[in-house]
């Protein structure tokens, strides 16, 4: 095979990559033939290989895909990825993602971290000591948990308690106003006490809705929050002790 | 060789020898050059250097030789800032390894 042999395979086994790839490739390969000289022509193809070999490389490399990198990417640095100070990069052949984009990103941190496999194993021993442990848990889990629903209910409880009693308060006052107006017809005294009483109910209506709408906009995100941070020291607490 | 060499030392390898020429230099003597110090084959340094140049970190221009036009390649900022990250993780890397090599941790 010659070269001009050589460059004609090339360009059939390139047909169905884009075109300014191909071009790309057959222009490189075109000058470095003539780079090399014609005394070298020879050489050169043997180190090349075949032109299907130079074809699937370049392939590989469009696609990024793993099986076909391992022609160049070699085996060797695959274990040291799981130590702790993994200081050699990752191997580039382990994503299959297409996305070039996203390539990028990877490239650009690719081998400066290292042990992101480390977890997995804890979490799976975690997972089959919590299967051991489950009957005995179960008995103490429900009974913590009834309380605990108690407790996380109450406050919704109360709410919903004091927003009945002040919304009733309020509709009360209302009707005893409309009585009270009426009863002037008869005596003004019990008309007067009937109105001082819906004013006195309509008040404390009032009053609860108003601490009930400031407990909701205050009170609660501090409970929330109160609460979700205990949760979270529980479960950073816990993961220190591990 | 005895060791294996991944992609990103392949890739730290071609950055420095086009590093080496201010000029620029060119696909047939930057495989020759690397084939100097590392036992690749020919045909694994075009896509290097096609990935390369399409992640920036390699800038192409051609220029007549010969009669004819050479595509010369030429390393960018951020192919400087990429060769010196490799070359921090380098040093780290093998001396570690030869101090462990030559006695003591």
């Amino acid at each position: 095979m010659n070269r001009v042999q050589f460059m004609e395979q090339l360009k059939k086994l390139l047909a169905d990559i884009p075109k300014d790839e191909r071009d790309e490739a057959l222009d490189y390969y075109e000058s470095y033939f003539d780079d090399a000289g014609p005394e070298n022509e020879a050489a050169v193809i043997r180190e090349l290989g075949s032109p299907g070999k130079v074809a699937a490389i370049i392939k590989a490399d469009l696609k990024e895909s793993s099986e076909e990198y391992a022609q160049y990417t070699e085996q060797g640095y695959e274990d040291t990825r799981t130590a702790d100070d993994a200081q050699m990069p990752e191997k580039r052949g382990d994503y299959s993602r297409s996305s070039r984009e996203q390539r990028k990103a990877d490239r650009a941190e690719r081998g400066y971290h290292a042990g992101k496999t480390r977890s997995s194993g804890k979490v799976a021993l975690i997972l089959i000591l919590l299967v051991f442990l489950s009957p005995f848990l179960t008995g103490a889990v429900g009974g913590v948990l009834g309380v605990l629903v108690t407790i996380l209910l109450l406050p919704f409880l109360l709410v919903f308690g004091a927003g009945v009693l002040s919304l009733g308060l309020i509709i009360g006052a209302l009707g005893m106003g409309v009585w009270g107006i009426s009863l002037f017809a008869g005596s003004a005294a019990s008309a007067i006490l009937t109105l001082g009483i819906a004013c006195i109910m309509l008040a404390v209506g009032i009053l609860l809705a108003a601490a009930l709408f400031w407990a909701a906009a205050k009170v609660f995100p501090k409970l929330l929050r109160k609460f979700t941070d205990f949760c979270y020291d529980l479960l950073h607490r816990e993961k220190k002790v591990r | 060789m005895v060791f294996n060499t991944g992609a990103a030392l392949l890739d730290a390898i071609v950055l420095a020898v086009v590093a080496s020429e201010a000029e620029g230099t060119y696909g047939y003597k930057i495989t020759q050059d690397v084939r100097g110090v590392l036992d690749v084959s020919e045909s694994t340094l075009y896509p290097v250097l096609r990935r390369l140049q399409k992640d920036d970190c390699l800038e192409v221009y051609d220029m007549a030789y010969a009669g004819r036009n050479r595509r010369y390649y030429k390393l960018t900022e951020k192919g400087a800032a990429q060769l010196n990250l490799y070359k921090v993780e380098w040093k780290n890397y093998s001396s570690k390894i030869t101090k462990l090599f030559e006695g003591g941790i």
